[in-house]
């Protein structure tokens, strides 16, 4: 009887588990990463539907609505031209994923080819790219992202390249120090003893675990790029188009307004902000303990 | 570990050479230049053409280059194109600023942050720990400018309790251009005048509350991980079973090593807040670093822009120096050659 058990019981877990299901299902235990990922859907299907949901114009009022505190009509109450705040912070939700996701996807890109040469190479290529590395790295961040703004103009477009420049080297230096580990690694040397190809090797193993420190920086740094976006666009390097509603922007407008009882305007932008960051930080958390079986509870 | 500290500083060397280069081409690569950002759209070509020889724009950028470095290596960072300070003296007078304001960030999120995170990893998964975690995760995700916002609005509008701007009361101080320009030293210690200093001590109080939440947050989050971590080693569970008293373990054994990773992160956020507190310092009006680097990039002030970062640059390498030196103090396992 043993000898019918014994292979069911070795069996199940080898079947069922790889790296990333294994991970899926640590993340989906996580009532707080879900959480997370409950305000990033959201987010992004504001984003996306804001259109179609906002039940006003987010640019068009009038001046002798301004400042009507939130009611059944204006659920959020209407800004200094008298727009509708909840229109405008759903259509924000626009500025804020466009910025983000843009400036990730740059970074990232750029900063995991660059640390993979770099780790790849190695020798004297790797030793001059990781200085240039540090010299990006010793600068104060908000500074030179708000020189590349001042410099190429405001707007969008180029907040979310300056804050890409910014993201590039903390992506090179996380890429290129997985790849020295894992060149030299217990499990890369066992399955090249077994006879695994080069590019087996390379897709099925480094890559993997090099790439799961970068997810997880990744998410944490379109948190990152949320908050810098509406730190721009708060000193007024935001679209300077008004049709285009910016979290940041929409604070700075108002601030001036603070003591004329119309405070809720400032409140209710930075309050988006919070909950859009505060997911992908819930996120990031959950999924680094996820996809490190060793910070397991 | 003379010989190491001697070696870490030559590092800085080529560092601040690359940096140099780096910034010198970068900015010039870029549109605009202290001129055109200046005299405006409006002026005349011939305007802007003297403008350029004067500041000698106008000559090739290698030459440029190196009349800026020739000018480092006699200790000379430049002049503003703007106000035409020099960046040494427009320096000396605003660091005592952020100093003041970095300190006060950084003695609230070690002072409180620490305790916290210590007190949430002894009572790990209780109603205090997840208070303290959504706490702290909050305060990582709130932007500092809004947070900035609120207390002016709370404190200063609303309740009257503390000034929303400057360093000091202009109305009844006077600094002027003499003496150190570290406030509270100087009421404290030189005008012995406890009034004075109080005021300054209530100027301070709300930036500083600003800038240190992320750090506090940080240093919070950090330091519950740590301390979970070196709770469950078996030296701590050999020291409990030889009896020693809870806070005997909490104090030798626990914090000592749990300081490690907490300390390289408080001097990676000292040294980020003493270069980038641009966003504190506009919303308070507090005349430090961030705000004069954050106007020399509005005038696209090439020398202020160039000489400010690398001291900077500089500063944070510093920093994280002092940690690496704390390191061995804190682990006699660290030895540096």
């Amino acid at each position: 009887m043993a000898g019918v058990a014994l292979p069911q019981v070795l069996e199940a877990p080898i079947k069922g588990s790889s790296l990333w299901r294994d991970a899926a299902r640590r993340l989906m235990r996580n009532p707080a990463a879900m959480f997370g990922l409950f305000l990033i859907g959201t987010f992004v299907f504001v984003a996306v539907f804001a259109p179609f949901i906002s039940p006003y114009s987010p640019t068009e009022g009038t001046i002798i609505h301004r400042f009507l505190p939130p009611s059944g009509t204006h659920l959020l109450g209407t800004d200094l031209q008298g727009r509708d705040i909840f229109s405008r912070i759903l259509w924000g939700a626009r500025s804020s994923l466009w910025v983000s996701v843009l400036s990730v996807t740059i970074g990232l890109t750029l900063g995991v080819s660059f640390g993979a040469i770099s780790g790849f190479l190695g020798g004297w290529v790797d030793f001059w790219m990781m200085r240039a590395v540090d010299i990006v790295l010793s600068l104060p961040g908000l500074l030179l992202t708000i020189t590349i703004v001042l410099f190429l103009g405001p707007g969008l477009n180029t907040i979310a390249l300056a804050i890409a420049i910014e993201n590039v080297p903390i992506f090179a230096r996380l890429v290129r120090s997985g790849i020295l580990a894992l060149k030299e690694s217990d499990f890369v040397l066992a399955a090249r003893s077994i006879g695994a190809s080069q590019a087996r090797i390379l897709l099925q193993h480094v890559m993997p675990n090099a790439l799961t420190p970068v997810i997880v920086q990744g998410t944490l740094a379109l948190a990152t790029a949320i908050v810098d976006a509406a730190g721009l666009g708060y000193l007024g390097f935001g679209p300077q188009d008004p049709a285009t509603p910016e979290w940041g922007t929409m604070l700075t407008d108002t601030q001036r307004y603070l003591t004329s009882g119309a405070a809720f305007t400032a409140l209710f932008p930075g309050i988006a902000i919070i909950l859009a960051v505060l997911g992908f930080n819930l996120l990031g958390d959950g999924l680094r303990e996820a996809l490190d079986p060793r910070l397991k509870r | 570990m003379l010989k190491y500290i001697v070696r870490r500083l030559l590092l800085l060397i080529p560092i601040l050479l690359g940096l140099s280069l780096f910034l010198v081409v970068f900015l010039h690569l870029l549109p605009g230049d202290p001129c055109s950002a200046n005299l405006g759209e409006h002026s005349t070509p011939e305007n802007l053409a003297r403008c350029r020889t004067g500041l000698g724009l106008d000559r090739p950028i290698y030459q440029q280059y190196f009349d800026y470095m020739a000018g480092l290596l006699h200790g000379d960072l430049g002049v503003s194109a703007t106000n035409k300070v020099s960046v040494t003296t427009e320096f000396a007078a605003r660091f005592p600023a952020t100093f003041e304001l970095t300190v006060s960030a950084m003695f609230l999120a070690i002072g409180v942050g620490i305790p916290l995170g210590v007190a949430a990893a002894k009572r790990q998964y209780s109603l205090f720990d997840n208070f303290a975690t959504v706490a702290s995760l909050i305060g990582i995700s709130i932007p500092i400018f809004f947070l900035g916002l609120l207390l002016q609005y709370l404190f200063g509008v609303w309740l009257h309790w503390l000034p929303t701007a400057g360093r000091y009361d202009l109305a009844t101080y006077s600094y002027d251009g003499a003496g150190t320009n570290f406030l509270l030293w100087e009421s404290l210690v030189i005008n012995h005048n406890l009034a004075e200093f109080a005021d300054v001590l209530r100027h301070l109080i709300l930036p500083a509350v600003a800038l240190g939440t992320i750090p506090l947050a940080v240093v919070a989050r950090i330091t519950r991980s740590a301390v979970l971590e070196v709770l469950s080693e078996d030296y701590v569970r050999t020291a409990r079973a030889k009896g020693l008293t809870s806070k005997r373990i909490d104090d030798r054994h626990v914090l000592r090593n749990a300081m490690l990773p907490i300390s390289t992160v408080i001097g990676l956020q000292t040294g980020l807040l003493l270069g980038g507190a641009v966003l504190t310092e506009q919303i308070f009006s507090w005349g430090g670093v961030g705000n004069w680097l954050f106007q020399a990039a509005v005038d696209k002030d090439f020398v202020v822009i160039q000489s400010g970062a690398l001291i900077l640059a500089t500063i944070f390498v510093l920093v994280n120096l002092v940690v690496d030196i704390g390191y061995a103090y804190l682990n006699p396992r660290i030895r540096y050659s």
